[in-house]
């Protein structure tokens, strides 16, 4: 009978043993689900960008856009010209004398357009676009990196609190305050989108 | 903290998913871990360890000096240059806790830039030529050694400890800080007459402190003047300071010179037998031997006071410019062309497993037999550890694949980044082909003219007095319609005389750097996150905040990497389509 509970005893300590380091991570991840009703960090960021206006989608077309836009014509000029010119003129019949009067009037209507269809394989507007571009997607890296930062600096303090909730006022006030500063600075760069979208408190 | 798997397990891995090193079965002995702070767009430059303390080491960049005593688990910053004077800034962010929470100071090319224009050097000369990458992976070309010369000799160019000071020798000037500084705030500038670029400097038994500058030899009166060393040419290039034997050596750009026992004279030696082979660094042997660097080899000298210095060994070493000491009384030589090992009755080998960038501008000497090597360059720190296949479990292996499995691996990481950059050599060249090309389509007019006359005949009725119409002659007089073609056969020509057009090379320039700054913000950045999975997959007796902190960790880079690859790279537990 001992020899059972000791071996029982040591299955047992065998299979907690390295379960240990499984524990702390279930564990880590149920505490960092208790965020799961706030914003994930890729809504942040999309919110961001559209704030920022530095969405991929605002200038994926760009290139193409500047090149199909010389579909229409360069110049496309039209015209519209009347004239009227009156005149009299008196004949002789065998009845008699007559007064003939004859009007003369012309109306022109003309339309000139013209194409530079070299545009359509190469045009400057291409390279201006790309350059821009290439402006955004640097913003966008900047601006979206700084939300990942502010994010997580956010959460890790969330987690902090969590773990050691404060035990004095001044504490609990401190932790506070510096979580809301960090929920404004994320709300500065998604243009109050994120408080929003944070589950009410109250 | 007991880990399943060393540190050199993640590297290996990690490696093997961003597929810098080709998988293998057999121990690799020793491999190049990326180490240090994030790498910054510029590179690091310089690097010294504790001679007391072997967890310590010191990592320059173009504007910033880290410190770590964890050996390099965390940094922080301890100088920060600024770029108009050069002053040291007493104030600053602050210090990182860990490396991965250093930001990348997206401000840093810019500032590299506009003093590499202040010293008069062209920045696109700088720039690596993306056709040459693999020249520079293998070290078989020279054209850009020069190149990454002037980028190794920018910013900080070379840091030495003498006593309580840790000596900053920069391309402007030179600057202390205390030995035992962790945070900002111990930085001086030591002013000691002209403003001019200090290569290195030496403190003698007599504590004279010995300075190596673009413009000679300097030494440092108690009076804070610099006075010109006696019986040395001026206006030397002075690269690299050594005491041996008691006496100043140093290595210049025109060869050897060693002081005489009062520093009142130089000998002169030509190593290689060249009078203009010039020398980048020393490293003081035992039994007054020294090694130097240069032109391409590292020589061995005898220099015993009183006789003439004769050189005992000469290897080939290509791009050698920094020299070192590791462990096993291995001597390491590193340079634009990878690092080299040399241990007793060998030559020269090069070692570069793990290493995936092999510029490497500066080597620490790893002090005590437990000591890592470390060396840096344009991606960043580089720290030597043992690897041993055989050390690692079955288990622990797969455990750390698993890790990373299901994720996309570094190439994918890298193409993806460089897509979402939208930098693209090939669409450059299109518009150069463009361009040549679009003469054959013509400039198209287009006339349409409708034109009408119209007659109206009244006769007048005398007894109706009155007009009444007669008759009506409406008649097309001018009507045309015109299609037009031109051709303009001036841009094809022009485009034939002119093949490399400046616009294109301007944009080539750009996009090179473009994407050389993707692959050195985005390569450190996927391996800092396999590493760190890898780590966190394999560690056993983790507390509850290690486990967190790792886990936030990973997912502020992951968040990283889904910025810099548009939005490919997945982030655990969210989707665009989850994203609230």
């Amino acid at each position: 009978m001992k020899t059972v509970l000791l071996v029982a005893t040591l299955t047992l300590l065998g299979a907690l043993t390295p379960a240990h380091a499984d524990d702390a991570k279930t564990e880590a991840r149920r505490l960092l689900a208790k965020f799961d009703n706030e914003p994930n960090i890729v809504g942040v960021q999309n919110a961001a960008a559209s704030y920022a206006r530095v969405n991929p989608d605002a200038y994926d077309s760009w290139v193409t856009a500047s090149r199909l836009a010389y579909l229409l014509p360069r110049s496309l000029r039209g015209q519209i010209r009347r004239t009227d010119t009156d005149q009299s003129d008196v004949r002789t019949t065998t009845s008699g004398l007559s007064d003939l009067v004859s009007t003369d009037a012309q109306l022109q209507i003309e339309l000139r357009a013209d194409w530079d269809l070299t545009r359509l394989v190469f045009n400057r507007d291409g390279i201006n676009a790309a350059r821009q571009i290439e402006r955004l997607v640097n913003q966008r890296e900047d601006i979206l990196t700084t939300v990942n930062k502010l994010y997580f600096a956010r959460r890790q303090l969330q987690v902090e609190v969590e773990l050691e909730p404060p035990t004095s006022v001044e504490r609990a006030v401190k932790s506070q305050l510096r979580i809301d500063a960090l929920t404004a600075d994320l709300d500065a760069l998604t243009g109050g989108w994120f408080s929003k979208q944070l589950p009410n408190k109250s | 903290m007991v880990r399943l798997v060393v540190p050199s397990l993640c590297t290996l891995l990690v490696a093997l998913a961003a597929g810098a090193v080709p998988a293998r079965a057999e121990p690799v002995g020793e491999v190049w871990e990326p180490a240090g702070p994030v790498s910054t767009s510029a590179g690091m430059t310089a690097v010294a360890s504790d001679p007391d303390n072997p967890k310590v080491v010191w990592i320059g960049s173009a504007t910033t000096v880290w410190v770590s005593d964890d050996e390099g688990a965390s940094f922080s910053v301890v100088l920060q240059l600024s770029r108009a004077s050069g002053m040291v800034r007493d104030t600053g962010s602050e210090p990182a806790e860990d490396p991965t929470d250093l930001e990348d100071d997206p401000d840093e090319q810019e500032r590299v830039e506009d003093q590499l224009e202040e010293e008069g050097i062209d920045p696109d000369d700088l720039v690596i030529e993306s056709g040459d990458s693999n020249d520079h992976q293998d070290g078989t070309s020279d054209d850009n050694a020069d190149n990454a010369r002037v980028a190794a000799r920018f910013g900080v160019v070379r840091m030495r400890v003498y006593g309580d000071v840790l000596y900053v020798c920069t391309s402007s000037g030179l600057h202390t800080v205390s030995r035992s500084a962790r945070t900002l705030g111990t930085g001086r500038e030591i002013r000691f007459g002209r403003k001019v670029a200090v290569n290195d400097v030496a403190v003698t038994a007599d504590t004279k402190i010995w300075i190596a500058t673009d413009g000679g030899l300097v030494q440092l009166g108690n009076d804070g003047i610099g006075v010109p060393a006696r019986g040395l040419e001026e206006d030397l290039q002075v690269r690299a300071l050594a005491i041996s034997e008691g006496r100043v050596v140093a290595a210049t750009s025109r060869g050897l010179r060693i002081a005489s026992p009062t520093a009142d004279g130089f000998d002169r030696l030509s190593v290689g037998g060249r009078e203009d082979g010039g020398l980048e660094d020393i490293l003081v042997e035992v039994n007054a031997r020294i090694l130097v660097a240069g032109s391409n080899q590292v020589s061995r000298i005898l220099v015993r006071p009183g006789e003439v210095p004769v050189s005992e060994a000469s290897w080939n070493v290509p791009g050698a410019a920094r020299l070192a000491m590791g462990r096993d009384n291995a001597r390491w030589a590193v340079g634009a062309k990878g690092a080299w090992r040399w241990k007793p009755d060998q030559a020269f080998e090069r070692v570069t497993d793990g290493l995936f960038d092999r510029r490497l501008s500066d080597v620490a000497t790893g002090y005590g037999s437990l000591a890592a090597l470390w060396s840096v360059g344009r991606s960043g720190a580089w720290r030597l550890v043992a690897e041993s296949g055989h050390a690692y479990s079955a288990s622990a292996v797969r455990l750390a694949k698993t890790a990373l499995e299901g994720y996309p691996n570094g190439d994918k990481v890298l193409t993806w980044a460089v897509a979402a950059n939208g930098s693209d050599l090939d669409t450059i060249d299109g518009w150069a082909l463009e361009e040549r090309l679009a003469w054959l389509l013509p400039r198209v007019e287009l006339l349409w003219r409708w034109d009408r006359h119209r007659y109206e005949e009244f006769l007048l009725i005398p007894i109706l007095d009155r007009r009444i119409l007669d008759s009506v002659d409406v008649r097309p007089v001018g009507d045309d319609f015109r299609i037009m073609a031109y051709w303009d056969l001036m841009p094809a020509i022009t485009a034939a005389l002119d093949s490399s057009r400046s616009v294109y090379e301007s944009s080539r320039v750009r996009a090179r750097r473009q994407l050389e700054q993707v692959r050195e913000v985005v390569l450190p950045l996927y391996q800092t996150w396999a590493s760190k999975r890898v780590e966190l997959a394999t560690t056993e007796d983790l507390s509850l905040r290690d486990a967190i902190k790792a886990m936030l960790a990973i997912q502020r880079l992951e968040s990283d990497l889904h910025v810099y690859t548009g939005g490919h790279f997945p982030i655990a537990g969210t989707s665009p389509n989850n994203s609230k």
